[in-house]
């Protein structure tokens, strides 16, 4: 991995890297259009009310057990982990977005740093959940920052789609973001020690299940 | 994370109970019950053959559950076997008194061409309940299931809407070993947990469907999207070993008792089999 991991971590969460994640919205697209999200306050509710307590329940826990492999070079826990996510993933939609986005973080990393560790886990699982991806990107970083890098990833990855589906400006989008990751790192710091939970969201996985078998569409999820 | 049935101890006045079934076929094909044993707070009715299946009630003579109450149960459906389990009526769990939470620790095996149904009634949590269901399906990869889960949010013609204290979901779907779907939420009126349930309709109606084997092998995609209406919000997908899940919103029980009774007999009528009557007035 590059020397400075505090560059590396700018770089891998940089909007340039291309990791595909612009052409995913995760179900948002089919929330606005049936009229659940549909002004800036319906998507701050949203991010504050349903994305990020998945994200601390779920995703923040699973991180930390996939960056421990990661650091550990344990690649069949890297497997198995990842084996593990489509299980919790139920919309398939939400899993191929997940893997594709890892897929393409995973080419991109195995060519700007090709570790026997990453060769390996590619060979072995080239299309990889993007989760399991960051955390064997971000393995040199330690756990709180990257787990943060992750969250910001979610987070900026949905208001970035909310421009294309609302009328919403850029300033009220960044707005919404800061206050969103306003002592979120506190909460993900708390996150990071408890067991993997799961959260309830029907809304969302059924968007996501509406999404994929909608005739028109912007997003690929 | 495996699910784990340890609980507190329970009060003196809660019932611990269990439920061992095994269905299998006799030698001339017809299903029967090899295998019960029960206690409360569950009992069995008569059971019927209907198209093949073997339709069996669960009934609750306690009307409900209460907190500290444990039930275990164990369901196998043997080679071949076609078993269906319903329950008469709603399942209620009542307010908690002592605190505890009601638990409910379900196991379902179903082995090669086996097949099962389960298809209770809805699931009532009043006000103040507290309630922890745990489910494990293990199926073969030549099994078929049809899981239908149903939670109301309360009772809700005496204003009890989303009024309990904590429900608590755990599912764990495998298929020959491998974990195909896994559930854990818990729901609780006091923070985030029930905003996206109430965010379409107010007081929704909650509808999940797993649907494997020859239940899920020819899904009836158009006619399932066709179900969406203003008082439904239905999504449906695969999962992985062609297992089919199907999720709901509906805006109040009428909507969701309206949407059971066409999903069944679709998803029957798409494998090419007609679905066991039930026994009751639905189905």
């Amino acid at each position: 991995m590059t020397s400075d991991p505090w560059l590396w971590l700018l770089q891998a969460n940089d909007t340039a890297y291309p990791s595909g994640a612009y052409a995913h919205s995760f179900g948002l697209e089919e929330l606005v259009e049936s009229g659940v999200v549909q002004t800036a306050a319906d998507l701050e509710c949203f991010l504050q009310k349903q994305v990020l307590p998945a994200l601390l329940a779920f995703e923040i826990p699973f991180f930390a057990r996939a960056h421990a492999a990661a650091v550990a070079g344990d690649i069949d826990g890297l497997l198995a982990l990842d084996g593990e996510l489509d299980a919790w993933r139920i919309p398939a939609e939400l899993r191929d977005a997940s893997r594709r986005i890892g897929s393409q973080r995973l080419d991109l990393l195995a060519q700007l740093d090709s570790c026997p560790l990453v060769l390996r886990y590619r060979k072995s699982s080239p299309r990889s959940h993007h989760l399991v991806v960051t955390a064997l990107e971000l393995a040199s970083v330690p756990v709180s920052q990257a787990a943060r890098a992750f969250a910001f990833q979610s987070i900026a990855g949905l208001s970035a789609a909310s421009m294309k589906l609302m009328r919403i400006g850029q300033t009220a989008c960044q707005q919404i973001v800061r206050r969103t990751l306003a002592g979120l790192g506190g909460e993900i710091d708390v996150s990071l020690s408890q067991p993997v939970d799961g959260w309830f969201n029907p809304l969302l996985e059924i968007a996501s299940l509406r999404h994929a078998r909608a005739h028109a569409r912007l997003f690929i999820s | 994370m495996s699910i784990s049935s340890s609980e507190p101890a329970v009060s003196g006045s809660s019932l611990s109970g269990h439920l061992e079934l095994r269905c299998e076929n006799r030698a001339d094909g017809v299903p029967f019950i090899s295998h019960q044993s029960f206690r409360a707070p569950v009992h069995l009715s008569k059971s019927h053959v209907d198209h093949g299946h073997l339709v069996q009630s669960i009934v609750n003579p306690t009307a409900g559950f209460f907190d500290g109450d444990h039930l275990e149960s164990d369901i196998h459906v043997a080679p071949g076997a076609k078993l269906v389990l319903s329950t008469p009526s709603a399942s209620r769990v009542y307010r908690t008194r002592s605190g505890a939470a009601a638990v409910i620790c379900q196991k379902f095996r179903v082995e090669k061409d086996g097949a099962l149904e389960w298809i209770p009634e809805p699931f009532i949590p009043h006000a103040g309940a507290r309630y922890v269901q745990r489910t494990t399906i293990d199926l073969h990869p030549a099994a078929s299931l049809l899981f239908f889960d149903w939670i109301a949010p309360g009772r809700v013609a005496m204003g009890e809407i989303f009024a309990y204290q904590h429900l608590r979901w755990e599912l764990d779907l495998t298929l020959g070993g491998t974990l195909i779907a896994r559930e854990r939420y818990d729901l609780r009126p006091d923070d985030a947990s029930l905003e996206a349930l109430r965010a379409k309709f107010p007081a929704a109606h909650y509808l999940s469907v797993y649907a494997a084997g020859e239940m899920a092998g020819n899904c009836p995609a158009e006619a399932l999207d066709a179900l969406n209406t203003e008082d439904a919000y239905l999504g449906h997908g695969p999962l992985a070993g062609g297992v089919h899940v199907i999720r709901a919103l509906c805006r109040d029980s009428l909507a969701a008792r309206h949407l059971l009774e066409t999903l069944r007999p679709l998803l029957y009528s798409a494998a090419g089999l007609k679905p066991p009557a039930l026994g009751r007035i639905f189905c």
